[in-house]
């Protein structure tokens, strides 16, 4: 195992740079979010920035074909449309990002290049979707531990940790002042600058065990093993339960926590043209929105706030275990944190996995 | 489309407009075909993703049965921004079709079934290609029943096909909701032509597509009737954007509507919370 002093960071990241765009936390204007990295460009890692990491391998808006239409000069009435995909897959390393935000991605993983694994009922043809393939192919993930999470941070609660980061292509941790690096993946251990880093002994070893230890302690677990099991079974008893909607009046419905939920992954499809050419691209939307549901008949099975919140959380927590055998929520917290409204999820969950359900419904 | 990450998942094949007509005040039946001669290779109830590239894509259902000489159809309502761009094109202009996408009707699994269609406005559309790929191979199933109900007779889609379908074996009525100046025919919901309709046991099936009111009523007036779930089928309406099962647009609880629908039996449903009228 290495080690790289917190001075040859900078050296590290220069090096390479070299023909790949390496993204990094920043502090900018008083908010940690992942920028570009540039030769001098101070960087601020540990812990989550505002924003998940989903947007190496789902960015916000993508193009995804371009088309012109062609009139023959001859024969106006003769028209052909030029067809092509406008597939983008930059070479990316999203440098300091998060064991949840690891975890997020995985998530997607299941969602967007699903090879089989789980929705047997969706029948034996899985789509994978080629964007995201694609970008995920050419995205390098190097995570930093957590040491100090934030009382917001519930990743642990969720079977994640905030010291390991299964997914990722290497592991920093920060260890006085050093981070050490952990080698997840072979294509991680081809970023290794050996003349920067130096081997560990093996009582540092065990100097990062312990850190790790203390940093997982740091986080309480909002439930135990046995009532993780409970979750999604809970909720789907609560579905009908009076208590949505009270808890949902407060939501302003502005989308904010799938805005920045690293799971949250809906996206609407829009052309723009201009004149005789255009693009089609697909963009970030959001459940939480009353016409995302809305049919072309005018019929909509989710226009009221409580059903548009109850089947955020129903989703993330009881309808995914079901179909993907995984929660849709990693625990990182920003929903809590940047909630306009002051709503809590884990408050929101915990509510109903401790309710006696026995007593009221509708 | 086969289990690959292909870019051609989101990027439509082109088809050309063979011929558009105006069926009602409101609907077009567009005949399309691929330059290349290819068919579309779809099932009855499948659906497919239509573009007017530069003004969008939306889900549309495929009207016309499997394999007419290269040629498909699809009638659409003018409605929203992508259906009206449609309405606007007429014969040898382009669209982009994705798709067939979704799962049809499970017609092989209902031979030698007595067939109860029951359709709603635009619901006769999806169920069109099913009866006439029935009626093509009359022998293989037994009664083909139609009840077919509309708010007024302006709205009657496929109206000269009605007549051949008739002969062809079917036993159709036709409802309108309330008394019309010059309509001699039944009037009343479409439920209330279910109450003349004798047949029970296991050998009998229903394919019903219509607004989520009338599933509501013809659902129950069916279960009423004895008919069983697992043999009673519909197709349900959602926002399906991609088509892939990847948007989360037509999601109801575990559920994608576009990757495990648009048809499903009643057996499917009736503990799908949100899928059908509480």
């Amino acid at each position: 195992m290495r080690a790289i002093s917190v001075d040859n960071l900078s050296r590290w990241l220069d090096n390479i740079a070299q023909g790949v765009s390496v993204w990094v936390p920043q502090d900018i204007e008083g908010t940690r979010l992942l920028a570009p990295y540039h030769t001098g460009d101070e960087i601020s890692l540990g812990g989550p920035c505002r924003l998940s990491a989903k947007e190496f391998v789902f960015p916000k808006t993508e193009y995804m074909l371009r088309f012109e239409y062609h009139k023959s000069p001859d024969d106006p009435e003769n028209v052909t449309i030029d067809l092509k995909s406008a597939m983008e897959a930059p070479r990316t390393i999203a440098f300091g990002i998060t064991p949840c935000d690891v975890q997020g991605i995985k998530f997607l993983d299941e969602v967007f290049a699903w090879q089989g694994s789980g929705v047997e009922s969706c029948g034996p043809q899985g789509y994978q979707d080629p964007y995201f393939k694609a970008r995920r192919a050419n995205c390098l993930l190097v995570a930093v531990s957590c040491l100090e999470p934030d009382n917001t941070c519930f990743c642990q609660s969720m079977g994640g940790s905030p010291v390991e980061a299964p997914g990722a292509d290497l592991l920093l941790t920060r260890i006085n002042h050093e981070y050490v690096i952990e080698v997840l993946t072979k294509r991680g251990g081809e970023l290794i600058v050996e003349t920067l880093c130096r081997e560990l002994d093996k009582s540092e070893a065990d100097a990062l065990e312990s850190a790790k230890r203390k940093a997982g302690e740091r986080q309480e677990l909002l439930w135990g093993p046995q009532e993780v099991e409970d979750l999604a079974p809970r909720l789907g008893e609560a579905f009908e339960h009076r208590d949505w909607k009270p808890i949902s009046a407060n939501c302003y419905s502005c989308g904010i926590c799938t805005y920045l939920c690293p799971t949250c992954h809906c996206f609407n499809i829009a052309d723009e043209a201009r004149g005789s050419q255009g693009g089609r691209m697909r963009c970030w939307d959001t459940c939480m929105f009353p016409l995302y549901s809305l049919e072309a008949s005018g019929h909509n099975p989710r226009e009221a706030l409580m059903k548009r919140y109850r089947n955020r959380i129903e989703h993330k927590f009881n309808y995914l275990i079901a179909s993907k055998h995984v929660f849709g929520c990693v625990g990182c917290g920003r929903c809590v944190r940047h909630c306009p409204a002051g709503l809590d999820l884990r408050q929101v969950v915990l509510h109903f996995l401790k309710l006696d359900l026995k007593e009221v419904t509708t | 489309m086969n289990c690959n990450a292909d870019d051609r998942l989101y990027t439509p094949k082109l088809a050309r407009i063979i011929q558009a007509s105006q069926l009602t005040e409101s609907e077009r039946l567009f005949r399309l075909r691929f330059p290349d001669g290819e068919g579309l290779g779809h099932k009855p109830g499948q659906f497919l993703e239509l573009s007017v590239l530069g003004v969008g894509e939306a889900p549309i259902t495929i009207a016309s049965p499997p394999d007419e000489d290269g040629c498909f159809e699809v009638c659409v309502r003018k409605v929203g921004n992508v259906t009206s761009a449609l309405h606007r094109l007429s014969e040898g202009d382009l669209v982009g079709i994705r798709g067939p996408l979704g799962r049809g009707f499970p017609l092989e699994e209902l031979k030698d079934h007595d067939l109860l269609f029951v359709a709603g406005g635009i619901g006769i559309i999806p169920l069109r290609p099913v009866i006439k790929s029935v009626l093509a191979r009359k022998s293989e199933f037994g009664r083909v029943i139609l009840f077919y109900g509309m708010k007024h007779p302006d709205e009657w889609l496929f109206r000269d096909e009605f007549a051949q379908w008739e002969a062809r074996g079917a036993d159709v009525r036709v409802t309108v909701d309330r008394p019309v100046a010059g309509w001699d025919g039944h009037v009343g919901v479409v439920t209330t032509l279910l109450a003349e309709f004798q047949m029970c046991g296991e050998m009998i099936a229903s394919l019903i597509v219509g607004p989520p009111v009338m599933y509501k009523f013809v659902l129950l007036g069916l279960s009423a009737k004895g008919l069983r779930d697992h043999k009673t089928f519909l197709s349900l309406e959602r926002h399906m954007k991609c088509g892939l099962g990847k948007c989360g647009h037509c999601q109801i609880n575990g559920v994608l509507v576009c990757r495990q629908g648009p048809t499903f039996s009643y057996a499917e449903l009736k503990d799908l919370r949100e899928a059908l009228l509480g």
